[in-house]
């Protein structure tokens, strides 16, 4: 807004003006805020600076406003009886996302690593022997880690994947 | 950047954004600021141009 003496087009290829100055060579019709943030810029509450960072959209929340609300002719009484479209937001959370961000963060070079709260089953037992030995041992484990209220994935496949 | 600024109700206006060049102009934030319902780029070939320049010329006359 207040650029003095910049350079601009001249209205012909390959010449430009020199002492361009918006004030004086424009009509201003309003100063906006659009420019896309970027890392360092000024907050816009008034102390520090905007930071930028990577993150994973999970969910989202959107004020859809009157929108619907008008289309569909869904109103209420406001405190002086006269009928307003009801303002209307929603909200939206990825579960496939969610999973997949989970994952993204928690794997190492074997797979997935689930946090508990996501993991099919708290515990996977495998008994990769089929002598009544190990069934019987893996048996009473599953049965003790059942019975103190923990889920368990039991195979006595002899392979499994990696 | 010449935006056509388009209304809820489809009628429009064209208003030039000027903005430093080390800065990008936001297309989610002009209109909120415009209070219109969208914006978007004048098309190349209706720009207006003199005397045969490019778009890209457009500026000051001497």
């Amino acid at each position: 807004m207040n650029a003095r003496n910049v350079w601009c087009g001249a209205n012909a290829d390959g010449l430009h003006h020199s002492n361009f100055s918006v004030r004086r060579d424009v009509k201003v019709a309003g100063v906006l805020e659009v420019a896309t943030a970027r890392d360092g810029d000024p907050s816009p509450v008034g102390t520090g600076v905007l930071r930028i960072k990577r993150g994973i959209e999970v969910g989202h929340i959107f004020k859809l406003g009157t929108k619907y609300s008008e289309a569909m002719k869904c109103e209420v009484a406001d405190p002086q009886q006269k009928m307003i479209p009801l303002t209307m937001g929603c909200y939206g959370l990825g579960i496939g996302r969610t999973v997949a961000a989970a994952v993204e963060q928690n794997h190492d070079d074997d797979g997935i690593i689930w946090p508990v709260p996501l993991a099919p089953y708290t515990v996977a037992l495998l008994s990769l022997q089929r002598d009544k030995e190990v069934l019987d041992a893996a048996e009473k484990l599953y049965e003790s880690l059942v019975a103190a209220g923990v889920e368990v994935f039991w195979t006595t496949a002899t392979s499994v994947p990696a | 950047m010449l935006y056509e600024a388009i209304r809820a109700d489809e009628t429009s206006f064209v208003c030039a954004v000027l903005i430093r060049g080390d800065l990008e102009i936001n297309e989610v934030k002009l209109p909120k600021a415009l209070g219109v319902a969208h914006v978007r780029l004048v098309p190349e070939d209706r720009l207006p141009r003199s005397q045969g320049a490019s778009p890209a010329s457009s500026g000051r006359s001497a």
